[in-house]
């Protein structure tokens, strides 16, 4: 036992540990997702898309949620063992802890859905829709194509989850 | 998070090891904590619920404000 140490893998609560696992998982499959539609890992705020067909968009959502959901169910049995063993049990700060953790993610969530809703309006309004194109308005990323708002969704659901991850670790490792 | 470091101080390493020979996850299973939730108290990096300071204070058979020590300069 670490004394005053946060970082030991013993002295992680199972809530931190799920939310280790959680969030390898989630960056993982959003590298993964981000790659196969941009053709690569460059993180940018203006992505260029690989695919644009509705065949092959199908076929990485598809995927996506396999990836995302098999992974989820591994991190849950797993967990689910070992609260077999009695020690999945919750305490106080765990739950304070997991309520500041959403709390973030939807935050995160609720400020980006806005911005892709404006930037949504502004397009169709005074944007660069093909054949409507109208100078005045054009947005580093438009979401008013299907792949392109399917996208910006998908990567949006990722980041809320890392974030609320990401905001309980930091919440464990005593702020 | 239940308050930062130095604004509710606590005697429970103190009183838990010159008074009793309960260990941090003995304390934890008796007020229904985990063992984490006692090692980030007694650093002081976690503010207990007024339920659960009452709790510890119980099982280490001492009142509560011999337990923990607010701080008005802090206030």
């Amino acid at each position: 036992m670490a004394k005053g140490n946060f970082t030991a893998l013993e002295d992680m609560s199972e809530v931190e540990r799920r939310s280790w696992a959680t969030l390898i998982v989630d960056v993982t499959a959003f590298i993964w997702f981000w790659k196969k539609m941009t053709g690569g890992i460059a993180f940018t705020a203006a992505p260029k898309l690989a695919h644009t067909q509705a065949s092959d968009i199908v076929d990485i959502f598809i995927g996506v949620i396999i990836v995302t959901v098999v992974l989820h169910a591994v991190i849950a049995s797993v967990f689910a063992l070992r609260a077999g063993e009695d020690k999945g049990e919750k305490d106080e700060r765990d739950i304070e802890i997991e309520r500041k953790g959403a709390a973030a993610g939807f935050w995160v969530l609720t400020i980006v859905i806005n911005i892709i809703a404006i930037t949504l309006l502004l397009e169709y309004s005074a944007g660069s829709a093909e054949g409507t194109r109208v100078e005045g308005y054009d947005p580093p990323y438009s979401v008013i194509s299907p792949p392109h708002m399917f996208f910006a969704l998908i990567v949006l659901a990722f980041v809320g989850d890392i974030v609320k991850n990401a905001t309980m670790l930091i919440a464990y490792r005593g702020e | 998070m239940g308050g930062k470091k130095g604004v509710i101080a606590n005697h429970i390493k103190r009183i838990r090891l010159a008074r009793t020979d309960l260990t941090q996850a003995e304390l934890a299973r008796r007020v229904g904590a985990t063992r984490q939730t006692i090692l980030a108290i007694e650093a002081e990096r976690y503010a207990p619920s007024l339920e659960l300071a009452f709790r510890i204070a119980h099982v280490l058979d001492e009142p509560i404000t011999e337990v923990f020590i607010f701080d008005p300069s802090t206030f």
